[in-house]
């Protein structure tokens, strides 16, 4: 009798896993940037990337795009002598060169620190993650990482928003979308696309996309002859210069001319 | 409308690289200056990474100068001896500050020198320049028109006993071939550690140093900057792979213009009034470093690149 029951127990513990298991494959969360292939033209100034897909109801969503990681060499002021000057050259590695990212709350609120640092959700999380050369005390590294992330905001290319994240039942989960303002400061390049839905403190579920921006045409064509073929580049750059400044020259016969 | 730039990897109003092109083009016929000084700042201010701005600048220069030389040429203002003599003093100048930029850099205060230098000359200059200037033109009003011979300073007497004097016919000038050499070398110097082409340092030194005549000053001017900038253009396509064509053409499209208005202006200024016209500007961006490097700024990082 006593065997009898525990077969039993067995079998609709596994059942009921295998429900659960099925249950969960069937509203894994899933992620599509939409416009993810981005070209660069004569005319670009910028653009936009939506970011949507299914999710569990009732969690709470972070969504974050980012560039590849890179290193950057920036100059650090000090006073000298009552003046502001560049005293010193520092390196800065593990530096995403892009940083988007928006939640429907506040990431503090809802994640804890150790998990945030793990998945570098929110700016604390990224200084952590970057690599400071020449290795500064605790205080002096946070100024100098808060102002390189001030640096990265005013050019564009890190952001931090809440809500506008459209969100709405759809079978047994919810769909969601957001659009991101992509600004033409970001450079071309494969950008990552991250959304964690989040409840009770965890991670429940990740999904991930990517976007893709790359130049086009007459940009790509400069761009390229900049890069690889820098002697005929400058020679054409001065070739141009020198027919414009004569060009101009030439119709101002009248205005500039001899006595 | 926008227009996107390959290199600097930026987007711009069309409008405003022409606004600035035409601004500096003018001053650039006006006063046989690059305008690099004044340039390179605004472009940064607009978004464009430094190493672009100033690499982008020299290149938009060869076509304000070709249009301006070639404006003061047929005007009769271009002294191409005196130019070629300077010229060549400059170039090695150039390579002398390189060495000197490389020797500051390893001692770790570059940067200090740099700016400290670029007040000091600009502030120098730009004040002794006004007020000569103003003294010339009270002189004049005062119609004291007995004048008496100018007795010759110890230093022009001791250039003129230098060897290899030369006729320098355009200018209305005799001087050792080593003077001119001596000061191109010196602006040469002095332009690779500020990192501008150096036409308002040259300007004044062939004024109050050479004694040539304003105008001939300009034309010749321009005459030596095409020369310089067209160097700075190909080394820097061929270096660091930093020059913006597009960014150029929208610069040049204004800046050729604003020559020959600059030019056609020019010649309606008498010498003393153009000389006043560039001390107030090299003044009020001597103004404008002092409090750069004086006001506590928003944010204790820069970028690595520009002048």
């Amino acid at each position: 009798m006593k065997r009898r029951f525990a077969k039993y127990t067995i079998l609709a513990v596994m059942t009921v896993a295998m429900l659960a298991m099925l249950s969960s494959s069937a509203s894994a969360m899933t992620a599509k940037a939409n416009h993810d292939d981005i070209k660069i033209g004569l005319t670009y100034h910028g653009s936009t990337v939506s970011v949507s897909g299914l999710t569990d109801p009732n969690v709470d969503l972070i969504m974050k795009i980012t560039g590849e990681d890179a290193t950057e060499k920036l100059m650090r002021k000090d006073k000298v002598a009552g003046m502001w000057m560049n005293v010193e050259e520092i390196t800065l590695n593990h530096v995403p060169e892009v940083y988007y990212l928006r939640s429907t709350k506040d990431p503090e609120a809802i994640l804890g620190a150790e998990l945030r640092n793990q998945y570098v959700i929110g700016y604390p999380a990224l200084r952590e993650k970057i690599d400071l050369e020449p290795v500064r005390p605790t205080e002096q590294r946070t100024k100098l990482l808060d102002d390189f992330i001030k640096y990265k905001k005013d050019g564009m290319l890190y952001s931090e928003s809440l809500g506008d994240v459209d969100i709405k039942p759809e079978g047994g989960s919810e769909s969601y979308y957001t659009v991101f303002d992509w600004p033409y400061q970001a450079p071309p390049g494969q950008y990552q696309v991250d959304v964690y839905a989040v409840k009770d403190g965890q991670v429940i579920d990740t999904a991930q996309s990517q976007v893709t921006v790359e130049q086009d045409g007459a940009i790509k064509s400069l761009s390229d002859m900049a890069k690889n073929n820098g002697g005929v580049y400058g020679l054409a750059a001065i070739g141009v210069s020198v027919t414009a400044g004569f060009g101009v020259g030439m119709v101002f016969k009248g205005g500039g001319g001899s006595h | 409308m926008y227009i996107y730039l390959p290199v600097a990897h930026t987007s711009i109003n069309i409008l405003i690289p022409m606004a600035l092109g035409l601004t500096v083009g003018l001053l650039s016929g006006l006063f046989g200056v690059g305008g690099g000084f004044l340039m390179t700042p605004l472009l940064i201010m607009m978004g464009i990474p430094p190493t672009v701005a100033a690499a982008t600048d020299s290149s938009q220069i060869v076509g304000a100068s070709t249009s301006g030389t070639y404006a003061h040429w047929k005007l009769g203002n271009v002294d191409f001896r005196m130019g070629s003599v300077l010229l060549a003093g400059g170039l090695v100048g150039g390579f002398g500050g390189v060495q000197v930029i490389k020797i500051l850099k390893a001692m770790g205060n570059a940067d200090f020198v740099i700016k400290i230098t670029y007040v000091l000359m600009l502030g120098i200059v730009g004040s002794y320049m006004l007020v000569e200037s103003i003294a010339a033109i009270r002189r004049n009003r005062n119609k004291h028109r007995e004048q008496k011979p100018q007795s010759d300073s110890r230093l022009t007497r001791a250039m003129k006993k230098l060897p290899l004097q030369m006729e320098f016919k355009k200018s209305g000038v005799t001087h050792s071939a080593l003077v001119p050499l001596f000061f191109g070398v010196f602006v040469g110097v002095l332009a690779a550690v500020m990192g501008v082409g150096g036409g308002f340092l040259m300007v004044p030194v062939m004024v109050y140093l050479l004694r040539m005549p304003m105008h001939v000053v300009v034309g010749t001017s321009l005459f030596m900057i095409l020369f310089n900038s067209i160097e700075v253009t190909f080394l820097q396509s061929y270096t660091n792979h930093t020059v913006d064509f597009m960014l150029a053409v929208l610069l040049l499209i204004g800046s050729t213009l604003g020559a020959q208005i600059g030019t056609i202006f020019g010649r309606k200024l008498k010498g003393d009034q153009l000389k006043i016209l560039l001390a107030v500007v090299v003044l009020a961006v001597t103004f404008k470093m002092i409090s750069d490097l004086t006001l506590t700024p928003s944010l204790l990082l820069g970028s690595t690149g520009g002048h």
